[in-house]
């Protein structure tokens, strides 16, 4: 047996070449603090890692899409619970104003702070969220929702937005609604003594017709009724169910139609044979119903007959105001179940965030005392092999001849 | 009298020859492929005088290299092996390298242009929120084009060293044919043997050419050797040389092959070329390089059109219907040089989810299209024009000889293509093409869902269309609301039930009472609208690739994976052949290198035959001396 002097030499530097280079992989791993440094290392661990780490960037990305869900609910929250308190301010001077015994002064002063709060609860209704958004205004966010429109000498407001509704990702499969439609809030509002109004399609005029309500409560039919114009300043209103003309006039753009207890106003510039229909509704929007309350309570009452109809009136506005407020409060509640859930499904992607952290640190992270052990060892087989070396190299028969 | 003193001449000489031996060995201790020689001697013929042989002294019969045949030829196969091994491990290592770091990969890139999404869908109408996506946008495909270069590179570095090795190749050919002629000139000179530096040489030349390519070397009885290639081919035989020249490949010009000018001459012997460098980067190409672009081109090309067709169903800040987000890679498809028919084959990508990653080859019989994957995993024919395979259409026009062939790349251009296109922020479309409404006058409780766009190419989808409850309310006409004219009659309606029409799809639900209504309408000024949004954001989990199996990410995670065990399986075999090579080396050098204490104890040897030989003379001039003194 024999060997080669070239080949002790390389043998011997190859095997310090082995420990330099685990060393250098070893300190590689502790100053990055992680256990595979290339997919090489642990190929299926490093795909499921990068599966993961997307996994925890979504779920970190619904915490934020849930911050700013919460934002947005939250100003909601704060709206409606304004709205309902003015709703219930109203409701009060309405009951206070439903009283025969008072003046038309007293009267008037009390429909005067309901217009104030008409004021207030529109500007509500035209909330601007942080991004300069109309809150309530649907998918258009810089369509201003709600509009006053002048018929003679009443303002109706008009929804002028849509019935959009967003929702935000909140996690893997749900979805959370983070707003409603101003025309589901303020417009669409059970009534019993609702009417609904409407222009014919094929008219060819530009007459509009506004909302209409009962004046006179207890002469309303629940017939359907249609107005029809026999001339650009004459009309007919037709009961649709008797098929009797019940009311006839002449036409003065912004003046209140009544007939058979129901007042509406037409402006505009109608033609001969154009056509508009009331009928009774289902709905009726808020605005209307505080507009009636405010019109009625400014109306002189000279007769004890006029007081009758006025309390009658005053009645239906009410009964329409609870329900106002019903549905003001339904909404306002259902925003807050919202904001619940969203903070339950906070502490979920939370918990889930945690496991995906503490799975993602098993798989990438170093063990630190088992790397610093491995370090140790290989630097000390290290420093062996070169004490060894310099042993054997060192020692050479020529060394003796001398 | 004069015997002795030739004898010790001879013993003086020869030792003289041994030390210089020695010297020769102890020079060339460290010269790699060095055998130790040693000094072959023999008794010379005695003198037959007065009938009893006197020995004559010594004679250096020749002069003796360490060497086994059997371990030089078994050592070139071994370290052929290792060489390919160690390439392809040195190789995957840098596609291992390039996608190592955690924070430069696709993830990242992918993650955060999903966040820049979902921010949208959180604030539909912010600017911020919009720019934030035009750039992450063109942070993911420049990341695609960054990985996609770096892969091009390698490729292009693959070719350029397969050209220096075959030069290199056919520069050792010719080496070791002069070495051939060198020895076969020594000899022709009266050598006896031939000179052990000449045979070692040659053996060094045909060890590197080995780390090469693998051969076959067989001795001839004159000492030179002829050299074979792997199936046989000649690349020397008794001083003809025949040379390896790369050419462009026919099939695929950004390719070349390695074609074998001997006799026959111009014979094509890529395939069959194994071992050493030249086989590993071969290997590397084809079992690594080409499945990691394709699998990243496959990715970009999933994320393009999945964005881009929900994308285009989305409506603009300025109430246009949305445009394709990115561009999409297409199909490469060449055409092979020696085709002589006039036909053209174009590929369009039809089903991404169908896609694979590998490349197909069309070829014309005469009468029939066969197109199949290069792995022949599936495979197609037909007589065209139109043939169609995991999610290609293949189209051909014109006329095709029979024997014409096409390569066809469905996705290895995907990642270099794929760049982002929208660059004005009002042209995301975050929001639905329509809404819906309930008209206010409504007196059931029906609703109506928002609507989904079914065919975004209806000429009619964004007009204004009214649902119109009949009298029963169990049907409904379809209006246009601007004149009240009738668009579709007598619906029968069904709570819950799909109502298809102009493109969109609608559901009402509940009980309608005559006379209601329900609009559908275009989403003008929809800047609130993030439903288009959540849509692109549900992508990104949604398994739109491989048959609907995996979603973007897991298709970038199984190609890192993958790469990663490839380079894992390559870095184990590379291991354990260099461990094998090693211990071959080790038995090589035990026996046949030097060692320098061995050397020592034979100059001391020879130094001391050396200082006999002389004693010899110095006796023989004693003996002489006294013989003179005597007279």
């Amino acid at each position: 047996m024999r060997v080669s002097s070239s080949q002790v030499f390389l043998q011997s530097l190859a095997s310090m070449q082995r420990h330099q280079v685990d060393i250098a992989k070893l300190q590689n791993q502790i100053t990055s603090g992680k256990q595979h440094l290339r997919p090489s290392d642990a190929p299926a661990t490093m795909g499921r890692t990068l599966n993961l780490e997307q996994t925890s960037r979504q779920t970190q990305q619904f915490q934020e899409n849930i911050t700013v869900a919460e934002n947005r609910l939250a100003l909601e929250e704060t709206v409606l619970n304004d709205a309902t308190l003015i709703l219930q301010r109203t409701r009060e001077l309405a009951i206070q104003g439903n009283n025969t015994a008072l003046g038309d002064d007293a009267r008037r002063a009390i429909a005067s702070e309901i217009r104030e709060r008409i004021g207030e609860l529109i500007s509500l209704g035209n909330t601007v969220d942080a991004n300069g958004d109309y809150l309530f205004s649907g998918y258009q966010g810089q369509q201003k929702p709600l509009i006053t429109e002048k018929f003679g000498n009443k303002e109706y407001v008009r929804f002028a937005g849509d019935q959009g509704v967003r929702f935000i990702q909140v996690s893997e499969s749900k979805q959370i609604k983070t707003g409603d439609s101003g025309f589901d809030i303020f417009f669409n509002v059970p009534s019993n003594y609702a009417f609904v109004t409407e222009a014919v399609i094929s008219n060819t005029g530009n007459g509009v017709i506004s909302p209409a309500y009962p004046a006179n409560p207890d002469a309303i039919t629940g017939d359907r009724y249609r107005i029809e114009f026999t001339g650009p300043s004459n009309y007919d209103v037709i009961n649709e169910s008797t098929g009797n003309t019940v009311h006839s006039d002449s036409y003065v753009s912004g003046n209140t139609l009544e007939f058979e207890g129901i007042e509406t106003i037409i402006k505009g510039t109608p033609v001969a044979g154009d056509q508009f229909f009331v009928q009774p509704g289902k709905s009726q929007s808020i605005f209307f119903t505080l507009e009636k309350l405010a019109s009625t309570l400014e109306a002189p009452t000279p007769t004890a007959a006029d007081d009758t109809r006025v309390s009658a009136v005053m009645g239906t506005a009410i009964d329409d105001l609870g329900k106002a407020l019903d549905n003001v409060t339904e909404f306002r509640t259902q925003t807050g179940a919202r904001l619940n859930s969203l903070d339950s499904q906070h502490d979920q992607n939370e918990a889930y965030e945690l496991q995906i952290q503490s799975t993602l640190s098993q798989l990438r992270d170093l063990d630190y005392v088992e790397a610093i052990g491995q370090l140790q060892f290989q630097m000390f087989a290290l420093e062996a092999a070169q004490a060894s070396f310099a042993r054997i190299e060192g020692n050479s028969l020529f060394n003796y001849l001398r | 009298m004069t015997g002795i003193l030739d004898t010790a001449v001879s013993g003086l000489l020869t030792a003289q020859q041994q030390l210089a031996t020695t010297g020769h060995n102890i020079a060339n201790a460290s010269t790699p492929g060095y055998s130790r020689q040693r000094v072959e001697t023999v008794a010379q013929r005695p003198d037959n005088l007065s009938g009893i042989g006197i020995g004559n002294g010594v004679l250096v019969s020749s002069i003796e290299r360490y060497h086994d045949q059997f371990i030089t030829s078994e050592l070139r196969h071994v370290q052929s092996e290792q060489s390919r091994l160690d390439t392809l491990h040195t190789l995957a290592a840098l596609v291992d390298d390039v996608l190592a770091d955690p924070e430069g990969g696709i993830t990242p890139a992918l993650q955060d242009f999903f966040s820049a999404v979902q921010d949208i869908a959180d604030a539909p109408a912010s600017a911020d929120a919009r720019i934030a996506l035009i750039y992450q946008a063109d942070a993911l495909s420049q990341r695609f084009q960054y990985f996609d270069r770096r892969f091009a590179d390698q490729d292009q570095q693959v070719s350029e060293r397969t050209r220096e090795i075959v030069n290199d190749i056919n520069g050792f050919v010719r080496s070791i044919d002069n070495v051939n002629k060198e020895i076969v000139a020594a000899r022709a000179n009266g050598l006896k043997t031939t000179p052990p530096d000449l045979l070692d040489h040659r053996d060094q030349l045909l060890a590197d050419m080995s780390a090469l390519i693998d051969i076959d070397v067989i001795e001839n009885a004159n000492n030179t050797v002829d050299i074979f290639a792997p199936q046989g081919q000649n690349l020397l035989s008794q001083h003809t040389v025949s040379q390896l020249r790369t050419v462009r490949d026919p099939a695929n010009p950004t390719r070349e092959r390695i074609v074998y000018d001997g006799i026959p001459s111009n014979i094509d012997i890529t395939d069959t070329l194994s071992g050493g460098e030249l086989g590993g980067l071969l290997d590397f190409r084809r079992e690594m390089l080409d499945g990691v672009r394709n699998q990243l081109g496959l990715v970009a090309i999933g994320i393009a059109e999945a964005f881009n067709e929900q994308h285009r169903q989305g409506m603009t800040l300025e109430g246009q219907l949305g445009t394709d987000f990115f561009q999409m890679g297409l199909p490469n498809t060449t055409p092979h040089s020696n085709n002589t028919g006039s036909a053209t084959v174009a590929a369009a990508i039809t089903d991404v989810s169908a896609l694979t990653t590998q490349n197909y080859r069309a070829t014309f019989d005469g009468t029939n299209w066969t197109v199949s994957s290069l792995d022949q995993s599936s495979t197609v024919s037909g007589t065209g024009p139109n043939l169609t395979i995991d999610g290609l259409t293949i189209q051909t026009t014109g006329t095709a000889a029979a024997g014409d062939h096409f390569l066809i790349q469905p996705t290895l251009g995907g990642a270099q293509s794929f760049t982002s296109v929208i660059s004005r922020t009002e042209d995301i479309a975050a929001a639905s093409p329509i809404r819906t409404a309930a008209h206010p006058n409504n007196q059931g409780n029906a609703i109506v869902n928002t609507g989904a766009v079914i065919d975004v190419n209806h000429p009619n989808l964004l007009d204004s269309v009214q649902v119109q409850f009949n009298d029963p309310a169990t049907s409904f006409d379809l209006i246009d609301p601007s004149t009240g004219a009738v668009l579709l009659a007598n619906q029968a309606y069904t709570s819950n039930s799909p109502i298809d029409f102009n493109g969109w799809r609608i559901e009402i639900s509940g009980t309608p009472q005559m006379g209601d209504r329900f609009t559908i309408e275009a989403n003008v000024n929809g800047s609130s609208d993030n439903r288009n949004m959540l849509a692109l954001a549900e992508l990104q989990g949604r398994n739109t690739l491989l048959s609907g199996t995996a979603n973007f990410q897991e298709v970038y995670s199984a190609m890192v994976a993958d790469v990663g065990s490839q380079t894992r399986y390559a870095e184990i075999n590379k291991e354990a052949q260099t461990s094998l090579y090693t211990t071959l080396e080790a038995r090589r050098e035990n026996f046949a290198g030097v060692n320098l204490d061995e050397e020592a104890a034979d100059l001391l040897r020879f130094q001391q035959a050396y200082e006999a030989s002389a004693r010899v003379i110095q006796t023989a001039n004693t003996i002489f001396q006294s013989l003179l003194n005597a007279f």
